[in-house]
């Protein structure tokens, strides 16, 4: 059961136990994460699941595809270079300990 | 994709059910034809129809998320569009599979990123606020004509690039009908509506076309996406096709809906107005329980067994989206409207590769009048009872008797 810590844009910590093999996204809107709205329900349709991925995980992380690449471009708060959608990251073991960072807005 | 619930062994034949999804009591009140779709099985055989049907959320989920056996280019509604006699051009982007969809759908997804849309919300509040001004002057009105159905004819439109004329709006109205009746069978509804319809055909044909499109809509970028390449040149008119027929009706819909709930009951209004940060949530909520596209077409693409029942190769599913979406097994009291609840799951949308593309469009426009509300209006009561549009296959209120106090 990876845990999961949400930093929100002013750094304060939210931390929940989430189901491995579920995205990053679904485990954050089960628990009310504020900052996480996932509204296309991990159908690539609306980057309102955006986070900052602290860069000691980035190598742990699956690949950014073409379509997340895109979807990336279109977030409401600025890109950066760890950033992800979080219904692409299917949590496992291995992310056990994860922090990222909730941005300031997400529509 | 490979899925737990669809095992390559023989099963059982979909039982047999004789509801009529289409007559004027089902499309008025669906629910007893829902349950009885999701009680006789995770798959069924619809006799008056000749299709099957699938009404439980846990089974369709995985069916709309597998392009590969599910396809939609037989077509989104109950023909099949490949067959002589029924044969049109399917749409380049709604009734393709992938790759072709993959690459109809990032071109179109480009241009209708949700940092595009952001940029229309200024221009989108403005007219919220202008026209829910004058409607709480006025203190009653109808939230369907004067609400809902007057501020998507505006903004959606004029998102588009479509040049407005006189006849703009009751012929977009017209042109969502035609679509969505299309969906369902050719019935006597469908034929009405086809009839009406034919009078606005030049209008409608040269709506999709270039010309028609003014500097600045994204319709003109789906035509230069074509000039680079991108899209083929007979794609462009086709896409925009698209958005005339199902961007309208639909969004209208939904905000009806929404507002009828709200004004059913004071609890919930008073929720959205303590936060509104609820208010997106309470658009998905309204959208599940009116899902105003009611149902979807899949096709099999090979004999599937779907939770035990086999369905042949090449059959025709109706997806009961609305079924779904009520499905009590899914959702804990499902016909309740409740603003805090997690909506995500709802099908209202779609889901897969082909979920709503114009979706972020339509939660701003939902955002922009709810919010609108909020900020303008103390109390919303109903004035009267609503009635209903019946479509084959577009749920939608046709009045919306309101009463308001200002805030």
């Amino acid at each position: 059961m990876p845990r999961v810590t949400f930093l929100d844009p002013r750094g304060r910590p939210a931390t929940i136990d989430a189901a491995a093999g579920v995205s990053l996204m679904l485990a954050a809107v089960r628990a009310q994460v504020p900052g996480v709205l996932g509204e296309c329900g991990g159908s690539l349709a609306c980057a309102t699941c955006h986070v900052y991925v602290d860069p000691a995980f980035a190598a742990g992380l699956p690949p950014v595809s073409p379509a997340e690449d895109e979807m990336l471009d279109a977030t409401a708060s600025e890109r950066r270079a760890t950033s992800r959608l979080s219904c692409q990251i299917v949590l496992t073991d291995a992310l056990d300990g994860l922090v990222v960072t909730v941005p300031d807005a997400q529509i | 994709m490979p899925d737990a619930a669809l095992h390559p062994s023989e099963g059982l034949s979909a039982p047999v059910i004789d509801v009529d999804p289409y007559s004027d009591a089902a499309l008025d009140a669906p629910g007893a034809m829902h349950a009885a779709v999701r009680a006789a099985g995770p798959v069924v055989f619809l006799s008056r129809n000749g299709v099957h049907a699938m009404g439980r959320h846990r089974d369709i989920m995985p069916v709309l998320k597998d392009w590969e056996t599910f396809s939609s280019t037989g077509g989104s509604g109950l023909a099949d569009i490949r067959k002589p006699g029924a044969w049109r051009a399917p749409s380049p982007i709604v009734e393709v599979d992938p790759p072709q969809h993959t690459h109809v759908r990032t071109v179109l997804q480009r241009i209708l990123s949700p940092a595009v849309i952001r940029q229309w919300r200024e221009d989108f509040e403005k007219e919220a606020e202008r026209l829910v001004a004058e409607l709480v002057e006025k203190g009653a009105f109808c939230g369907v004509h004067d609400l809902a159905e007057t501020y998507v004819s505006t903004t959606f439109p004029e998102a588009l690039g479509l040049a407005n004329s006189p006849e703009r709006r009751d012929n977009l109205f017209l042109l969502g009908a035609l679509n969505f009746d299309g969906q369902g069978p050719k019935n006597a509804r469908f034929e009405e509506t086809q009839r009406k319809a034919d009078a606005i055909w030049d209008w409608y044909l040269d709506s999709m076309k270039r010309e028609a499109m003014v500097p600045g809509g994204f319709g003109e970028k789906i035509f230069q996406a074509a000039d680079r390449g991108e899209i083929d040149q007979e794609t462009a008119p086709l896409l925009v096709r698209s958005f005339l027929r199902g961007g309208l009706d639909t969004t209208s819909s939904m905000i009806s809906a929404a507002l009828w709930y709200l004004a059913m009951d004071p609890s919930q209004w008073a929720l959205l107005r303590e936060d509104p940060s609820r208010i997106r949530p309470a658009l998905d909520e309204a959208m599940r329980l009116e899902t105003p596209i009611q149902n979807v077409c899949r096709q099999t693409t090979r004999e599937v067994v779907i939770d035990g029942v086999t369905v042949p190769n090449d059959s025709k599913i109706l997806v009961m989206l609305g079924a779904a979406n009520r499905d009590p097994d899914q959702w804990e009291r499902p016909d309740a409207f409740d603003v805090t609840r997690q909506t995500m799951g709802h099908l209202a949308l779609g889901t897969g590769v082909h979920m709503c593309i114009g979706q972020m469009i339509a939660r701003l426009e939902g955002e922009a009048v709810l919010k609108a509300m909020v900020a303008q209006v103390k109390t919303l009561a109903l004035a009267g009872s609503p009635t209903r549009t019946l479509n084959n296959n577009l749920r939608s209120l046709k009045t919306l008797p309101l009463v308001v106090t200002a805030a």
